[in-house]
Order: structure tokens, then sequence, then C-alpha cells
């Protein structure tokens, strides 16, 4: 007989197992290659020598520059009033080429007043601009959460792809914007539905933390793997704890922009890879509730089914030999050609509740006109991946949609089929 | 020579400055990216490109007493990369070292490393950075959003779903204690 475990303390034992050393040799590489890498030039006031020298001073000093930076590019109904000048507050993050910033002229609002936030996106690259691809309602969008409390509101993007170009010097600036939904049987849900029915950005008393975040490919379209940056500022609001605005009807279950492709079919393409973006998933593996194949009229289709969103899809034609994920061995796809397809951000085993809501088949041979083979080869590490075989060379599409949510799947027939 | 004075040196282009920094922050660097990636080498790629993007954006390091955060986060961010680029690293991953089993007082069991680490290896990366932060570092949750650019909340959720899959993969087989493994 052993002493009950402490599942935590395993844990904490398995996470600090593991090396430690970082190589010379990489030292040396990476000595090597500064030898010749530049740095960037940053058009700020910690850019000089003297403000790196008078240390939390003369940041202090930096931000009331940026915050007299900013009044001046805002429309000025800043608080304060007499008194001293309200101190304005940013947080930015770089990834690449591109660096986010978050800012609001003051750090400190009434719970009366209207915030005011904004969000750039920039371009630092060598080219005179770039395109990137990203949600149709824009690259950035925010989120709000109370700090000492649990209530969290926003990052919702609209599910479609749209191209937006930056220019060397032109950042895409985003006033705040409200996003996100709730449900109505959720304790804060009265909360929820007064600062959605609130047509300006407005918070009661407390800490809150407002995040900008950005999800975008800097390639030739959208991919389920984005570039992902978020720039975050604490606002505290003095005032009333309470909603100042009265929900104006009963609490609708979601104010989550509608997401542009669901409501129509797009056509057919025969261009390979077919990508979507994941929508909704907040990057919890969503849970597969539903697989079904059918056929119809001029095509056959595959809908997998969730619940709080859609993963992230990449449609692309499979090589032989086709292996299982992760193991590696051999498995058999009958029919040419066979397309591999990978949803990321999805599995079928809810490990939080112990669960596989979906435990019908994963390899289906339903004689359908297009669909000779549709096998799984693999649910690992949040990523499901699925062959499908089929009946000759065809054009294909994938879209999802709401209510329930679901990504779908189709294979055009072909004549006579 | 103190910090301050070594990131004040190299933002004005020292290099020797910079690779002293480097040397005193690389193994907590290393540390931290083998957790998360689960490999050595893709680590040291990770942890490699973290360093030299570091040398490119030192001037935007606006707080000395700040480059230990500022650094974690550039490298949790290559940490994705790597993860993004070598999509299919999951295949040929190789297995941390077992004989770091004596490190541990033994208090994981064979079997309990394998669960841990297949649970583990389910985990989105983004999940993996939040627990490393809070769990091997040590920092608190605000400092883990904080260090991550990320809300407060997506930070909290990350951990539960995180440790709630984690300890699933081992109590189970806390339960039935006659059929623990030594190591």
């Amino acid at each position: 007989m052993t002493a009950p475990r402490d599942p935590d303390r395993l844990i904490d034992a398995f996470l600090a197992e593991g090396q430690t050393d970082l190589p010379d040799r990489v030292y040396d590489e990476v000595r090597a290659e500064i030898e010749h890498t530049g740095q960037r030039t940053i058009f700020g006031p910690w850019n000089s020598p003297a403000f790196l020298r008078f240390g939390a001073l003369a940041a202090t000093a930096a931000v009331v520059a940026l915050a007299v930076v900013i009044g001046l590019q805002l429309p000025s109904n800043a608080p304060g009033g007499p008194g001293p000048a309200p101190v304005g507050v940013s947080d930015s993050v770089t990834s690449g080429d591109f660096r986010l910033t978050i800012s609001s002229p003051s750090g400190t609002w009434g719970s009366d007043e209207a915030i005011e936030v904004e969000a750039t996106l920039e371009y630092l690259g060598n080219a005179a601009e770039t395109t990137i691809w990203g949600s149709g309602s824009g690259p950035i969008g925010f989120s709000v959460v109370e700090v000492s409390g649990d209530r969290e509101m926003g990052g919702a993007f609209t599910a479609d792809c749209a191209s937006h170009v930056i220019s060397a010097g032109q950042p895409i600036t985003t006033p705040f914007q409200k996003s996100g939904g709730y449900s109505p049987d959720e304790p804060n849900a009265t909360f929820y539905a007064s600062f959605f029915a609130d047509p300006v950005f407005r918070l009661p008393a407390g800490e809150w933390q407002v995040t900008a975040s950005a999800t975008f490919d800097d390639g030739e379209t959208c991919t389920a793997s984005p570039i992902q940056m978020a720039a975050t500022i604490t606002l505290t609001i003095e005032g009333s704890a309470e909603p100042s605005v009265e929900p104006t009807a009963p609490a609708e279950p979601s104010l989550t922009p509608e997401p542009s492709i669901g409501a129509v079919e797009p056509p057919f393409t025969c261009d390979l890879p077919i990508t979507l973006a994941a929508a909704g998933t907040d990057f919890h593996p969503l849970i597969t509730q539903d697989i079904r194949v059918g056929t119809h009229g001029d095509f056959d289709r595959i809908v997998f089914e969730y619940d709080g969103g859609t993963p992230s899809l990449d449609l692309d034609l499979a090589q032989p030999p086709y292996v299982q994920d992760p193991s590696g061995l051999p498995q058999e796809v009958a029919g040419s050609p066979v397309y591999r397809i990978t949803l990321i951000g999805a599995t079928k085993y809810d490990q939080e509740n112990g669960e596989q809501p979906y435990q019908g088949p994963t390899d289906f041979e339903p004689g359908f006109p297009q669909i000779v083979q549709f096998v799984e080869f693999g649910d690992f590490e949040a990523t499901h991946n699925w062959y499908l075989g089929v009946n000759g060379a065809q054009c294909l599409r994938a879209f999802t949609l709401l209510d329930p949510d679901r990504l779908v799947i189709d294979i055009q027939h072909v004549p006579g089929d | 020579m103190h910090q301050a004075e070594l990131i004040d040196r190299a933002q004005h282009g020292d290099a020797e400055a910079f690779d002293a920094l480097a040397r005193t922050a690389g193994d907590r660097c290393m540390a931290i990216a083998t957790r998360i990636l689960r490999d050595t080498d893709v680590a040291q790629d990770a942890v490699q490109a973290t360093l030299i993007t570091a040398w490119r954006d030192m001037r935007q390091l606006r707080d000395p007493d700040r480059f230990e955060p500022w650094l974690h986060r550039i490298l949790v961010n290559a940490c994705y990369a790597e993860a993004k680029r070598r999509r299919r690293w999951s295949s040929s991953i190789r297995m941390l070292p077992v004989d770091v089993a004596s490190n541990a007082n033994d208090i994981l069991t064979v079997h309990d490393r394998d669960q841990l680490e297949r649970a583990f290896r389910r985990l989105t990366v983004e999940q993996r950075a939040v627990m490393v932060l809070h769990h091997y570092i040590g920092l608190p949750v605000p400092e883990v959003a904080d260090r991550l650019g990320i809300p407060l909340g997506t930070a909290k959720s990350r951990i539960h779903h995180a440790t709630t899959a984690l300890r699933a993969s081992v109590e189970a087989d806390a339960r039935v204690p006659s059929q623990e493994r030594t190591a």
C-alpha cells in the first residue's frame, strides 16, 4: 500500500525535469550572428541615452510625454479637469516586422466617463507597404478583463478572411470596439447586457485589463497558424461599482459578430490548399460533437460539429505513404486522389470532463459518388487528422455554419455521378 | 558589470555587453523553452532566435529592470514560431532523457512520467507556456499574463484547462496504488 500522491506535486516534479543549460555553441552562434545584425532604431523618448540613464524617473517622464502625444491625437475629453495632467498608459509588443501598441490617454477613469483606448498595428519592415491577411472585421480586436473579479468581455473576430494593406509609417489604427458574447444564464449576464447596451466604452469601479489582440498572416492568405500578438494596459476605474447603463432588453444570448461566411456557401475551387481560420476557440481545443457524411444533388458532404466555435482547417492533397499520427504506422486509404484534412484546435476527447461526446465511426466507406473512404488517422495534441479518398480529382469547398457550430467540406460531383 | 550598464551598452550596439547579458539569461531561457517545446534541439533553436531578436530590438526595452520579462515574452513568441514552423514536430519528437528520474527524488514513476508526457503533449503550445511560467518558474498568474501579454482571464483559463488535463492523467493511477510502478 502506498500513500496517496498529490497530482500537483507530480506535475511540479514533471516540469522540474529537463535540460537547463544552453550549450556554449548556441552563445557562439548568436555572437557570430549579431556581429553583422543591426539594431532597430526606435522613435521615442526611450531611445535617448539620457532616458536610459535616468532610469525610473525618466520612465515616468516618458510616459507623461507619451500621454501628451496621445492627447493631441485623440478626442479631448480625458478625465481630470483642473489639477494634475492625466498620465497615459501604453503597451507594445513586436513580432517580426510588426508592432502592436495599445494606449489610453489616462490610466485612471471615472465610472461615468467614456474611456478612450486605441490600438495601432505598425509595419516595421523595409518595403513601402505589406499585405496581411486576417479577419474581415479587421486585424485588431479588444478584450476586457476584471483584475480582481471574473468578468471578461470581448476577444471575438469574425471568421472570414480579408486582406489589409499596411504602409510603412502609416499604421492601422483601431479605436476600442466591443465584441464578444455571453449566455443569459451566467451570473454576470445582467452586467454584460448593460455593458453591450452602452454605446460608449464605460466600466464600473475597479481595476481592469484592456488587451488589443492582432491575429493575421503575412503570407498569401489566412492560414491555420497566424501570427498572434497581444498588448495589454491596466486601467483603474473610480466611482460607482454599478453599471452606468441599464440593460435595454432582456439579455440576448450573444452579441458576437456573425461570421460572414456560413450564410452563403462559397463556390467550389480546385485550388489547393483550402484553409479556414479558427473561430471562437480562445485557444482551447474544441470537442468534436458529431461527424456526419452525406450525399446531395451535386456534391457529397462531410460535417464536423462542435460546441463553441470551429477549429482551423488545412485541406490539401496527400502523398503516399499514408501514415497514422503519431505512431507513423502505415494507413491504407481507398480512392484517388487522397486529401489530407487537418483540424487544428480540435479533438474528440474532452479531457476536462473525462468524456468523449462523439463515439461514432472514424472510418467511413459510404459508397457515395465521390467519398470512397473518409478515415481518421490521428487525434493528437489538439490536432485532428483525416484522410479523404475520392473518386477522381474534384473541386471542393469548405465553410462554417452556426447554431450549432459546424465545419463543412463539400466534394463536387462530376457530371454523370 | 551591473546588468543595467550591460543593457545600456548593448542598446548602443556593444556586442560584447550583449553577449554577457545573454550568458546570464540563456540557461533560464533554455529551461523554459525545453519545457514548452519538449525537445532540446527545437528549444535551442528557439533560444537562439530569441537572443538574436533581443539584440535587434534591444532599443525597444524601455525599463532595464524589465529585461527578463521582456526577454521571456520574446522567448515564448519564438517557441510559438518554432512550434508552428515544425508542425509535424510531434511525430518526430525526442523524449526527454529518462535518466533524470533521480533528480525528482523518485516522486515520479516511469508510468507517471509517461502519462504526464502524453497529457502535456496534448496541450496547445499556449497552454504549455502558461503552465511552465506558473508551475516551473513560479510566477503568479497576473505576472504570467503580463509576461505573455495576454489578458488575465485568458491566462487563468489556460492554466485551469491545462492543470485539469494533467491532473486527470495521474489521478486515475493514484486511485489504484497497487498498480504503481517504480522508476
